[in-house]
């Protein structure tokens, strides 16, 4: 019953013995709450508080997609700046040269990224760990290339601005609401994936690949699989930010840009299924709030990430488990951990 | 034992490591339902053969036959799903893990679901899944960590790891090594337990002498890479050349 989304994988299996079942897990109405209070702020808030809190669901569905590769997977991508980048370059080029209609255009970018990604991970996956990283490091690299100099296609250095999208999703409310259905269901098709006999395997590999192997399962295939899973979820992110901001530049598949989601992860607690999108709003307001007060703003959010890294690698997720098992133990409850 | 095709069978396996001869020109014949052990002091070869066995090495020449086809070169995967498993000398788990998981991973991977999409993994064989960690003793311990587990429940986890894929040939390199005499009661007779009533095959390399003569059909005793003795236990223990080499030395 894997239900516990804000548990650490390690201790995920030890609430069911104490949850009958079919009773919903914490985690999940505490998502269901946000998820509700998120569509509430779409009647409410501002259309400036809106565009950013759009920008802000984006990046949720990046470090989420990114997080199956490297919570769930072990593997430590730098290419997926690159498949959020196609992704927002299928609608931008399919409407810079073909006046492709939206949909179609992100349908383009999305298999055009899966289709990359199949080559990119077919590749890296033969190697292993530190090889792994530089690999899909040195292919970003080369999309970044290719759509920093193709400027006949890509526009070059200054991307493609224009009314991209439809009307309707241009405006504030609509392009919230649309953005946060898409980042819901997406999420949900996820979450599906990482508690099937898929993400358990996955899991499996990531502790012990051999052994995995061992046991009769094709582990490059395996790999791949997530990997292309991976790269869409990113695709569909990068179409999200080009709805957000009408636009595709190269700096999209920067491959600093590929360290965001990774830092998000991170943050939230990479080994918890909704870490990275807590991670990925904290990363977000942070980033708003220093860069208004503080000129190096990446110093502060180097040093967080030092200080998670060395002192609670559980991340934002570990210190709110922490949190409600003292509250637990404060309400004279043991928890019933084993 | 009726005479029929061996299930496996090393036809003068050579392994030459920087000109050492570790295994040299070995034959062995394992018969279904049987369990076969592989004995020998320190440095005889046990555990370069066994790598031969398992396809984990290649053999420098002769060959390694799986139902009559050679297993030279196939990936681990391949094999694996052809019926052959083994159990590791050095502890091999998925240690972040429950051992609940650990066996129902193992069971998906042996019914071709492990890439299955949808479904709920927790759900997946759970039942047999927990009788089989009942059998080896880890009932108590099914939604603990795998990596905090004991030594002795960790080497019992790895045995139920390979026993999860319903294997019809099971290699053990040393499976009760540091287990309590009680837990390598328990493995032995679970382990002898499925050799009568399933039909399952065993291969086992082993330091245990007494283990050994406990559950064998078949002891092959190797020397310096070569076999000096393979028979049943009753013959091999009279054998005099093996406790030259083997039983008198430290035993």
């Amino acid at each position: 019953m894997h239900t516990d989304l804000f548990a650490i994988s390690a201790e995920h299996d030890q609430p069911q013995s104490t949850r009958r079942p079919g009773q919903p897990a914490a985690g999940m109405v505490a998502a269901a709450v946000v998820v509700l209070l998120l569509a509430l702020a779409g009647l409410v808030w501002s259309p400036e508080a809106l565009a950013n809190l759009q920008e802000a669901l984006g990046l949720v569905l990046f470090a989420v997609a990114t997080n199956l590769l490297l919570g769930y997977g072990g593997l430590v991508s730098f290419a997926q700046a690159a498949f959020y980048g196609i992704g927002a370059y299928g609608i931008a080029i399919g409407w810079l040269h073909g006046q492709l209609p939206f949909w179609l255009g992100a349908a383009a970018g999305i298999a055009a990224s899966a289709v990359a990604a199949v080559v990119v991970g077919a590749i890296s996956l033969r190697t292993r760990r530190l090889y792994f990283a530089l690999l899909t490091l040195a292919f970003t690299q080369l999309f970044f290339v290719v759509a920093d100099n193709q400027g006949g296609f890509t526009n070059g250095a200054t991307g493609i601005f224009g009314a991209m999208v439809p009307t309707w999703l241009a405006e504030p409310q609509g392009g919230y609401y649309f953005t946060l259905a898409v980042v819901v269901i997406v999420t949900l098709a996820c979450y599906a994936i990482v508690v099937s006999p898929f993400g358990l395997t996955l899991k499996a590999i990531r502790d012990n690949r051999e052994r995995a192997e061992a046991l009769g399962v094709n582990v490059f295939r395996h790999q791949l699989a997530a990997f292309v899973i991976s790269a869409v979820g990113c695709a569909i992110a990068g179409c999200l930010f080009a709805i957000y901001s009408q636009s595709a530049s190269p700096d999209l598949l920067s491959w600093t840009n590929s360290g965001e989601p990774i830092f998000m992860a991170v943050l939230g607690g990479m080994n918890t299924f909704l870490g990275p999108a807590a991670g990925a709003i904290v990363y977000f307001y942070a980033h708003l709030y220093l860069t208004e007060h503080i000129s190096d703003w990446q110093l502060v959010l180097g040093f967080l990430l030092l200080v998670i890294v060395l002192f609670k690698p559980s991340g934002l997720a570990g210190i709110m488990a922490d949190l409600s098992r003292a509250a637990g133990r404060l309400r004279g409850r043991t928890g019933g951990r084993a | 034992m009726t005479p029929s095709a061996p299930l496996l069978e090393a036809r003068d396996v050579r392994k030459v490591y920087d000109g050492f001869a570790a295994v040299d020109g070995v034959d062995i014949l394992v018969h279904p339902a049987t369990v076969h052990a592989l004995i020998g002091p320190n440095g005889a070869g046990k555990t370069t053969l066994f790598r031969l066995l398992t396809g984990e090495a290649k053999p420098t020449s002769g060959r390694i036959l799986l139902d009559g086809d050679d297993i030279g070169g196939r990936q681990q995967h391949v094999i694996a799903r052809r019926g052959m498993t083994q159990t590791f000398q050095i502890t091999s788990l998925f240690r972040r893990l429950t051992p609940l998981e650990s066996v129902q991973f193992a069971m998906l991977a042996a019914a071709g679901q492990s890439g299955r999409l949808w479904g709920r993994a927790a759900a997946a064989q759970r039942d047999a899944a927990l009788a089989l960690l009942d059998s080896v003793g880890l009932a108590d311990f099914a939604l603990a960590q795998s990596g905090a587990l004991s030594h002795g429940d960790q080497r019992a986890l790895e045995i139920a790891l390979a026993l999860a894929t319903r294997p019809r040939l099971l290699l053990m390199d040393e499976p009760t090594a540091g287990m309590s005499p009680v837990e390598t009661e328990r493995i032995v007779q679970l382990v002898s337990g499925l050799v009568r009533a399933d039909g399952l095959t065993v291969v086992l390399s082993e330091h245990d002498v007494d283990v050994v003569f406990g559950v064998s059909d078949t002891v092959t005793v190797l020397h310096q890479g070569r076999v000096i003795a393979s028979g049943d236990p009753a013959m091999v223990r009279a054998d005099s050349r093996v406790s030259t080499v083997y039983l008198g030395e430290g035993s």
